[in-house]
């Protein structure tokens, strides 16, 4: 089962292919691909239906037939598809043999075979998750690897909540210290304080659960230090305060084909003096969408320190006060916005949910109301435009940079401004 | 050109792994391909679905008018 290869397909990129095949009635397609090496092998990110004449290399072949009537002269992928029989994708070398791949489909479920097994979960001690989610759901969330951006509030709620149900592999991401103020996250403790947030959450993910596979990296979100981890992880979750962040692991995770779970929350400052409370939760899959195209960023600003470089990025963090932005936390809108998070998370996993979501959470008048905002579709302003791009696109300038730049600010609660 | 019915008939074998996989691990595979051949069907549905309606408009687009007497 250990498979070196392995096929990544976005569910849309395959209906594309299946429609295109349907129409023309041909026994095979051609679909632009970029390899990128992980720790474990290799991944084939599928971007989407070839055009032009002339084939593409490296190719994936998407073919109703066993037989390809055609040689190729470079190794080709192939995603073998026959009514009533399951899907098989195997790499077809210059000499015209044929090894089997692993194969993940980024579609409800996020099923994925030919992979390295995990160890199986202890059954007995999340029985009761297992129960609630079914036992496929409970047994992807657990072996799925998270790279989790901001270690604060929001994010060591999740990962503690992720911990508690039996994930099995997490990598932490934050550049920043703990500070006395971070002590209403989860997991920190008064002897954190001055210790990278991303090591003391790391230590007490760990007295949770032991068995857990936990990395932990005190760095930038654009650091290229965690682009390995990138490339490794299944699922991308941010809970940055910070749109540079959030818009960094957004291009990582279109490259690299990696749904991401966004969530921002915010006690915020009105005209009115009464503070704006709510969150927005984006769960996003490469293909349907990406961030920019559904709900883009709050602050654009935020995105163009970031792409001036490191440095540049740790001046404006230490310029940073968090008065000018925001009254101030609630630990209890935290919880909140994670739990809807991890909700999100756990229904697409079980099949309950069938695409891309984004809700916003929001308080009127002491109210809780949750809107259900639908997400955006690909077009030439966002990042959609590198989906499967992989190493080669990571670098490459992106329209949608000017295009954010200069876009209104996004505001958070049009219906209270 | 090679006349065969399946794929498996074309596959090189996979080099033995150094600990075959347990009684669980076959079963969490199979679960993995269940779930995985579900996924396909149900997006191969949608775009058979797409397609049909496709052809459906373009056929009523080149409908003409036939009866022309009184
Ligand atoms: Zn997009």
């Amino acid at each position: 089962m250990n498979s070196q290869a392995r096929l990544v397909i976005p569910g849309a990129v395959l209906q594309q292919a299946i429609r295109a095949l349907e129409r023309s009635h041909a026994d095979w397609l051609a679909c632009t691909v970029e390899r990128a090496s992980r720790q474990s092998g290799e991944d084939w990110l599928t971007r989407g239906l070839a055009r032009g004449r002339q084939l593409p290399d490296p190719a994936l072949v998407v073919a109703r037939t066993p037989v390809l009537p055609v040689a190729f002269a470079s190794p080709t992928a192939v995603l073998y598809l026959r009514q009533g029989e399951p899907p098989r994708a195997y790499l077809l070398d210059s000499r015209g043999q044929r090894r089997p791949m692993g194969l993940l489909i980024l579609a409800p479920g996020l099923p994925e075979v030919g992979a390295t097994v995990a160890p199986a979960p202890d059954a007995e001690r999340w029985s009761r998750v297992a129960g609630a989610l079914g036992d496929y759901a409970w047994r992807r969330l657990c072996r799925l690897h998270y790279l989790i951006v901001g270690c604060g509030r929001n994010g060591s709620l999740i990962a503690h909540a992720l911990a508690r149900i039996g994930a099995h592999r997490m990598t932490l991401v934050d550049p920043d210290t703990t500070e006395l103020c971070n002590l209403d996250g989860d997991g920190f403790l008064p002897d954190h304080i001055t210790r990278p947030k991303a090591d003391a959450l790391a230590e007490s993910l760990r007295a949770v659960n032991p068995t857990l596979e936990v990395q932990a990296l005190p760095h930038s979100a654009s650091d290229y230090r965690i682009l390995p981890a990138a490339r490794e992880a299944d699922v991308l979750i941010t809970a940055v305060d910070d749109d540079g962040a959030r818009w960094t692991v957004a291009h990582l995770s279109v490259l690299y084909l990696k749904p991401m779970l966004d969530v921002g929350t915010g006690v915020l400052h009105t005209e009115s003096g009464e503070p704006l409370i709510g969150a927005d939760i984006r769960w996003l899959v490469p293909g349907e969408c990406c961030l920019l195209c559904t709900g883009g960023v709050a602050n654009p600003q935020q995105v163009e320190v970031v792409r001036q470089g490191l440095y540049a990025e740790q001046q404006h963090r230490a310029q940073r006060h968090w008065q000018r932005e925001r009254l101030g936390s609630l630990r209890s809108l935290n919880m909140m916005a994670t739990g809807l998070a991890l909700r999100t998370l756990e229904d697409y996993l079980a099949m309950r949910l069938h695409t891309s979501r984004w809700l916003r959470l929001v308080y009127q008048d002491a109210t809780p109301q949750l809107h259900e905002l639908g997400h955006g579709a690909p077009n030439r302003n966002c990042l959609c435009a590198h989906t499967g791009g992989g190493d080669k696109l990571l670098t490459q300038p992106l329209d949608s940079i000017r295009q954010i730049s200069h876009s209104e600010p996004w505001v958070p609660n049009p219906v209270v401004r | 050109m090679q006349r065969v019915e399946t794929l498996d008939e074309l596959l090189v074998a996979e080099p033995s792994v150094l600990t075959p996989p347990t009684p669980a691990e076959v079963q969490d595979e199979t679960e993995n391909l269940q779930v995985l051949t579900r996924a396909v069907e149900r997006i191969w549905r949608q775009a058979h679905e797409e397609v049909e309606r496709e052809r459906e408009q373009q056929r009523r687009a080149a409908e003409r008018a036939r009866f022309n007497l009184d």
